[in-house]
């Protein structure tokens, strides 16, 4: 008799996802599928909006990272009113590096210490009731207390520059709506109201260390599990360097040869292609040139440290290099070095942060321009879970009449599938009893993409977590579902 | 003797998404006590960690929050109790986990309760469906009379205020 198992919806990772793993009558794995809801809704919603109202109501798409999705919309707006990077007032691109830079640090640090911590302090087979912040926060007090911190220091970050942490206005057509004051300034720097970007910048080293010192105890598992070869794509800037904001888009192989060389963002077009599933909603995008077998990419922290050439902030420089010392390999594709990685990322964002903070030109009030209306706006980012794409074309109303998103999680999505086939083989498969540390890793594999998934609706009582065992004919043969909190 | 009242430090965080019907349920009951001066409020797209740090120093805090739970009188108003056995979460914390972080971490949380109301519709551009609409006016009616009760002297004349803004939002 062959069964199904399925874990509905993923835990630790935001909106709905499932996981089918269907086993033969020997209980050998025949196949796994990770399943998303996509937020194809969004696009068609915000069909006849018109164009300058996008950065706003794009937040809404996400409660995780509104902030990723209002720059990314923010940058196509821009070239609907005749504005390339290049073109916006020196100000206004600080302004919003900072906003993007402080967005990735505290999205980071959520990862890091509410979702990676407790598979990392207590271990994959760790009791359930251990997995989680509350037991990372009973056992390392101090660890936790950073994690809030740092993520505060983030959060005040948006709020200073847009007024407020949720819908504020920030970005607007050809650049941004208010400068930093000297006092909103001095608050990050002083470390009088809250620890100072220099103490973000020690905290942010502080849990590299963590890191290391996990890696030296776990080198096999870190390297092993999830482990598979597949492209790696992110943003560099004109001399390589890892670039959130702007850059041209680089991909690589797992080898580390060159499969994208270094494009403009607003040829996207012509090297991606989406292909779909008859069992998922979420697409899967692909290097046209390469084919849907072979020209997937992951995205996020691990394929960005994999593609960039170096990091232009020293101290993050500096651990990228040691991370490809560790790991003995050109190109990482270990998806537990995503955690890593991630870190490495944390501390650049500080650095970068502290830079901009000093920098007086970012407290100019020369912030928007304006140049020839155009009717096409590509706008790409590097989210805190890697590459974003936002796309609009207006008629002449200025009313937006296409939309196309492809969000970091989509282009994740392969990569997802990979590991979750993965541990389906090497730890579920021909086992005599499926354990909930056998399950754990499934969702550690897939948490290790940090996938927003957020187009459900958040309200009360809707989250459980459903294992169902199905046989052949469709009958449920076993079933647990956990209550959320 | 009249028993002098104490100021109470009051929050209400509203927890939804304004573009999905009835998932506004919660933000829009942020709206209504934003005018009320003395009550901290604040919008949430979902609890995070850094909650427990904003509520530490707060005597009371309300979650209020959209529920696919249908009750008889639209809403639900139960105390939050802080729960140390979280056994998993998405990227959003729960009001209890929420408390409990704090507790952990701050060795206090304030005293809390959870503004459930009852909510049916819940795609982009909807707007809040009728069952939403009953739910948030009676939560807002006891809520007003409820901070009256509870919460310092100072809120009572604003709170007549709220109750117009009420009939204004709902009308």
């Amino acid at each position: 008799m062959s069964r199904k198992i399925t874990i509905d919806p993923v835990t630790r990772v935001e909106g709905h996802g499932r996981v089918t793993i269907h086993l033969d009558e020997y209980g050998k794995v025949e196949d796994s599928f990770f399943h998303i809801v996509e937020f194809r809704g969004f696009e068609r919603f915000i069909q006849g909006h018109p164009y300058w109202e996008a950065p706003v109501l794009v937040q809404r798409l996400c409660g995780i990272c509104p902030v990723s999705h209002h720059l990314a919309a923010a940058k196509a707006i821009d070239q609907l009113v005749g504005i390339d990077p290049g073109d916006l007032a020196p100000a206004a691109t600080k302004l919003r590096r900072l906003l993007h830079y402080g967005q990735i640090f505290q999205s980071h640090a959520l990862h890091f210490f509410y979702l990676a911590s407790p598979d990392l302090l207590f271990g994959m087979n760790a009791p359930i009731e251990k997995r989680n912040v509350m037991a990372v926060a009973i056992e390392n007090k101090e660890l936790a207390r950073k994690g809030i911190l740092m993520r505060k220091f983030g959060q005040e970050i948006i709020k200073a520059i847009a007024g407020k942490r949720i819908h504020g206005v920030a970005a607007v057509p050809g650049g941004m709506h208010k400068t930093l004051d000297p006092a909103e300034r001095e608050f990050f720097l002083s470390g009088k109201d809250i620890p100072s970007i220099d103490t973000m910048i020690t905290w942010s080293l502080e849990v590299i260390q963590f890191i290391k010192a996990y890696h030296e105890k776990n080198k096999n598992l870190m390297g092993t599990f999830a482990q598979f070869p597949s492209g790696h794509l992110g943003m560099v800037d004109a001399a390589g360097n890892l670039d959130f904001y702007d850059g041209n888009l680089r991909a690589i192989d797992s080898d580390g040869n060159l499969t994208l060389a270094d494009v403009a963002t607003d040829g996207y077009e012509s090297y991606f292609s989406e292909a779909v599933e008859r069992w998922s909603y979420m697409k899967f995008p692909y290097l046209r040139h390469l084919g849907r077998e072979h020209g997937w990419n992951r995205v996020g922290p691990l394929a960005r440290i994999n593609v960039c050439s170096q990091i232009s902030t020293p101290l993050a420089e500096a651990e990228r290099q040691e991370f490809f010392r560790f790991s003995n390999e050109r190109v990482n594709n270990s998806t537990l070095y995503s955690h890593w990685a991630r870190l490495i990322e944390t501390l650049h964002c500080a650095e970068v942060m502290k830079q901009l903070l000093e920098d007086d030109g970012i407290m100019s009030n020369d912030l928007v321009r304006s140049g020839t209306p155009r009717s096409k706006g590509i706008g790409i980012i590097e989210a805190p879970r890697g590459t974003l794409t936002h796309h609009y074309e207006i008629d002449n109303r200025g009313m937006i009449t296409k939309c196309n998103l492809i969000v970091s999680t989509t282009h994740n999505n392969q990569a997802m599938n990979q590991a979750v086939k993965w541990v389906a083989e090497h730890v579920i498969s021909q086992k005599a009893a499926i354990t909930d540390g056998m399950l754990n890793q499934v969702e550690v594999a897939i948490r290790a993409y940090d996938p927003c998934l957020s187009c459900a609706t958040q309200s009360l009582g809707q989250m459980t977590l459903q294992v169902s065992l199905v046989d052949h004919t469709g009958t449920i043969i076993d079933e647990k579902i956990r209550h959320a909190n | 003797m009249k028993k002098s009242v104490m100021p109470t430090k009051l929050m209400v965080i509203g927890i939804g998404n304004s573009s999905r019907g009835d998932d506004a349920l919660g933000w829009r009951v942020a709206d209504l006590v934003t005018q009320v001066p003395g009550i901290h409020v604040e919008y949430r797209y979902q609890l995070q960690i850094e909650d427990a740090e904003l509520i530490k120093d707060y005597d009371v805090v309300i979650f209020a929050d959209a529920t696919r739970e249908i009750s008889l009188d639209g809403f639900t108003f139960l105390p939050a109790v802080a729960e140390g056995n979280v056994t998993f979460s998405t990227h959003r914390l729960s009001p209890t986990a929420v408390l409990s972080l704090c507790q952990e971490i701050y060795g206090r949380h304030p005293e809390a309760y959870i503004l459930a109301l009852s909510g049916i519709q819940w795609d982009l551009g909807l707007g809040i469906s009728p069952v939403g609409t009953t739910a948030l006016n009676k939560a807002n009616q006891f809520l007003s009379a409820w901070i009256r009760k509870r919460a310092a002297p100072n809120f009572g004349t604003a709170l007549h205020q709220l109750n117009k803004q009420t009939t204004n939002l709902l009308s």
